[in-house]
């Protein structure tokens, strides 16, 4: 019953629920902006459901003849209309001869769809060729000592950043072994997916999630306090209780906010950009690689839709790791508004106090292994993901780490309030 | 008079005072104190930076035809010089190069070459050769005036790209390292102060609502009047939140050494930005200061506004989330950073600044008159 009325209070609150709309309605807007991708994304489909994702020797060779077949067919068509033959279907887009084409509306509408398709097919089957080459060549260890040099570590943390890139290796290995970076997906230089999906979206979605359950979690904290009911409420054993179930209301109801806010902006992501038959490729495929030129080497064999599923379920868990932040706070501080700003002074110091360790001691790793850090660069979890951050389990060791920390903290402080003079 | 002095010692109270001070502390390292840390950020920016200031010395306020071909004959010395420098050292004399020319037109891609390449920039950071990057980029840009004559804008700001190129302000000597620099830097700092604001300003009504002294204070005339005094109390409030900021700023900004340029006209073509008026950079400092107080008193009506309408911290926490959203966002771009740009409208920041104050003032005015026969 009391947890049901702490419910309502943030519930009933006309601000949360304006926020939340807001934030979906802005979210909606950026899936929006994105949209004129969609269509270009979609000629992929019908090649996978030609050759399947996995770009083998087999299906290498589908796919060679059937990009050889589409271009005949169109040297065909453009032999009757202007007498030209093309090698490949990029030389269509040739400047000096593409505008006069359009100008002279030589093609319809649907013809030059036609050749946008062939083009964009083309340009997945030269990539294969770019993949292969690039994962043969792919040395993690000389990426590691990249990164050691470009941000000067020294001593032991160099040591422990050359011995994290080791285990990688065999990892590494396996991938080339398993050709998981030779299935299909959404070209990485013509779309970036990922990085839209993973660092904008959910970049986004994990503030503003977070902007809510700092709200709300200050506010029932304290709200006896700022409505001067807490002498009442607060004077009987029970009321010392209430606390408990602040904090499991807090841990519930963020709980459900954010998976409704990844819910319903996922649904509109994936109704406006198709992903079927691509549900089930790896995440560590060659073709997301962007224009960074960065792989993506994930820690274990997952596809799309577990690294999805496995983003989602460590964005909720980082929520509880900020509601019980919050939770502390309030604990120590009676007042919701400096609760919220002291919060992002934690915020951006946990993102400030690597900066400050010496460039030559482990710690300096170790000081990454913070939810802050970890929220600033979903892109790559359970990715290599830089000298500082790749370990294998560096997202589990953080989360656990930080959530028993701050469960025995939020725990003593409860124990602490059941016997604080008020 | 005595009411409002005792309504901003409640607003300063100890508590806020240190919370702001970590605030501005933190953001201070976070994002600004690396334009301060890295100006000029590396090489050959600081050699550019260097010339720049010896131009300056040596020319005045602008270069002319003449003055140009001694800045050129300069760099050949400096060319001489490299090649000396060349020839004493065995390695490159070894490798067949022992003039400046054949070290510039040097094959990289062959390794050894690429290694004496590097080892001359980077290991030995050889001035002169740095020296002569830079002044190769001062010369292109001199010598390619192209961005002011070549381009397809609006007729108006064709006709004002014709006027700078006329009347030779675009030969001014100003260098867009500055400008950036200080562009770079106004922007946090706005964002900053206004961040103060709202931190100091959240609990001017709310806290006499939340501890139900307004009963009191509402049944009398000079208590109803105190709706009116607290604003004026949060407005003098932001005016010493904002002064002490940008005093704080300024004397940091005098760290960076820029005092040569404040009386150069900023249209010039050493700069990237482009501005509608014939401004000096000491000019468009005051500018950017004004315009930061105006949005600072903008926000001040807002945030009374939020702050007498919100029952709780929470609502009213949450009203400032979207308004720090736009206000850090486009609102500092187009009203603190790029102001009197070609590129954008003339009238567009002046109307701007007129709508949002008289919009936050109605919002305000709305309020007041409500408050002031509010039945409680």
């Amino acid at each position: 019953m009391i947890k049901q009325l702490e419910f309502k209070k943030i519930i009933s609150s006309p601000i949360i629920l304006g926020l939340f709309v807001l934030f979906l309605l802005f979210n909606c807007f950026l899936i929006y902006q994105q949209s004129t991708l969609r269509h270009d994304m979609r000629s992929l489909q019908p090649i996978v459901h030609e050759t399947g994702t996995l770009m083998n020797e087999e299906g290498r060779q589908k796919l060679q003849t059937s990009y050889e077949q589409d271009l005949n067919t169109w040297n065909k068509l453009s032999q009757s209309k202007t007498g030209d033959t093309y090698q490949t279907a990029v030389e269509f887009y040739k400047p000096e001869l593409y505008y006069s084409l359009i100008e002279s509306n030589i093609y319809s509408k649907e013809e030059l769809q036609d050749i946008n398709k062939l083009a964009i097919k083309e340009t997945y089957v030269n990539s294969i060729q770019e993949i292969e080459t690039k994962y043969n060549e792919l040395n993690v260890m000389e990426n590691a000592e990249e990164g050691i040099r470009l941000f000067g570590l020294k001593g032991a943390a160099a040591e422990k950043v050359r011995e994290q890139y080791t285990v990688l290796k065999p990892r590494v290995e396996e991938l080339i072994q398993n050709k998981e970076h030779l299935h299909l997906f959404f070209h990485g230089k013509m779309f970036g997916t990922h990085s839209f999906l993973f660092k904008t979206l959910f970049g986004f979605m994990l503030f503003q999630a977070m902007i809510l359950i700092v709200l709300f979690t200050a506010f029932i904290v304290n709200y006896e306090f700022e409505h001067k009911t807490s002498l009442v409420a607060y004077a009987t054993k029970r009321g010392r209780r209430l606390m408990w179930d602040k904090l499991l209301v807090s841990i519930f109801t963020s709980t459900l906010v954010t998976v409704v806010l990844l819910a319903i902006t996922l649904f509109v992501y994936f109704m406006v950009f198709d992903y079927s038959s691509l549900w089930n490729v790896p995440i560590s495929s060659g073709f997301l690689i962007e224009l960074n030129k960065i792989p993506f080497i994930s820690w274990w064999n997952v596809t799309f839709i577990q690294y999805l599923l496995m983003s989602c379920g460590l964005v909720v868990i980082c929520q509880i790791l900020f509601v019980l932040i919050t939770f502390c706070l309030s604990m120590l501080i009676r007042n919701s508004y400096i609760v919220f700003t002291l919060f992002g002074v934690i915020f951006l110091a946990g993102l400030y106090v690597p900066s400050i360790i010496p460039k030559d001691s482990t710690m300096l790793l170790y000081a990454h292994f913070s939810p802050f850090i970890l929220v600033m660069n979903v892109k790559k979890w359970w990715m290599e993901s830089g000298v500082f951050t790749t370990f294998k389990f560096y997202e589990v060791i953080t989360v656990t780490g930080w959530l028993i920390a701050l469960l025995l903290t939020a725990w003593l402080l409860i124990k602490r309030f059941a016997r604080e003079n008020i | 008079m005595r009411i409002l002095f005792n309504e901003i010692r409640k607003l300063f109270s100890v508590k806020i005072i240190c919370l702001l001070l970590l605030v501005s502390f933190i953001v201070y390292q976070q994002f600004i104190m690396f334009e301060f840390k890295y100006f000029p950020n590396g090489r050959p920016l600081l050699d550019d930076f260097r010339a720049t200031q010896k131009m300056l010395v040596d020319y005045g306020k602008s270069m002319d035809n003449e003055e140009f071909e001694d800045f050129k004959e300069i760099k050949e010395q400096r060319i001489a010089e490299a090649t000396e420098y060349l020839k004493s050292q065995k390695e490159m004399v070894a490798a067949d190069i022992d003039t400046y020319e054949e070290f510039s037109n040097m094959d990289l891609e062959n390794e050894k070459l690429a290694a004496l390449h590097s080892k001359i920039f980077f290991e030995d950071s050889v001035d002169i050769f740095w020296e002569i990057q830079a002044r190769d980029g001062i010369i292109d840009r001199y010598e390619h005036p192209e961005r002011f004559i070549e381009h397809e804008l609006t007729p108006k700001q064709d006709a004002r790209m014709d006027e700078l190129v006329e009347n030779g302000s675009t030969k001014a000597i100003f260098t867009d390292m500055v400008f950036d620099n200080y562009n770079a830097l106004i922007k946090f700092v706005a964002i900053l102060i206004f961040l103060n604001i709202m931190i100091i300003l959240m609990p001017l009504y709310i806290r006499d609502k939340r501890n139900h002294v307004q009963l009191l204070q509402y049944t009398s005339k000079t208590g109803r009047k105190l709706f009116s005094q607290k604003l004026v109390t949060g407005i003098s409030a932001a005016m010493i939140v904002i002064t002490t900021q940008l005093a704080f700023f300024f004397f940091m900004y005098k760290g960076n050494d820029t005092s040569m340029f404040y009386p150069l006209p900023i249209n010039s073509i050493f700069n990237f930005f482009v501005s509608w008026y014939d401004l000096t950079f000491f000019q468009y400092i005051v500018l950017t200061v004004i315009c930061v107080y105006l949005l600072g008193i903008a926000l001040v009506l807002v945030g009374a506004w939020i702050s007498s309408i919100a029952p709780n911290y929470m609502t009213s926490v949450g009203l400032h989330v979207p308004l720090a959203f736009l206000l850090f966002g486009s609102g500092t771009t187009y009203l603190v950073q790029n102001l009197t740009i070609i590129y954008s409208n003339p009238y567009l920041a002046p109307i701007s600044f007129v709508i949002i104050l008289v919009l936050s003032s109605l919002l305000f005015m709305w309020r007041y008159r409500s408050e002031k026969v509010k039945n409680i």
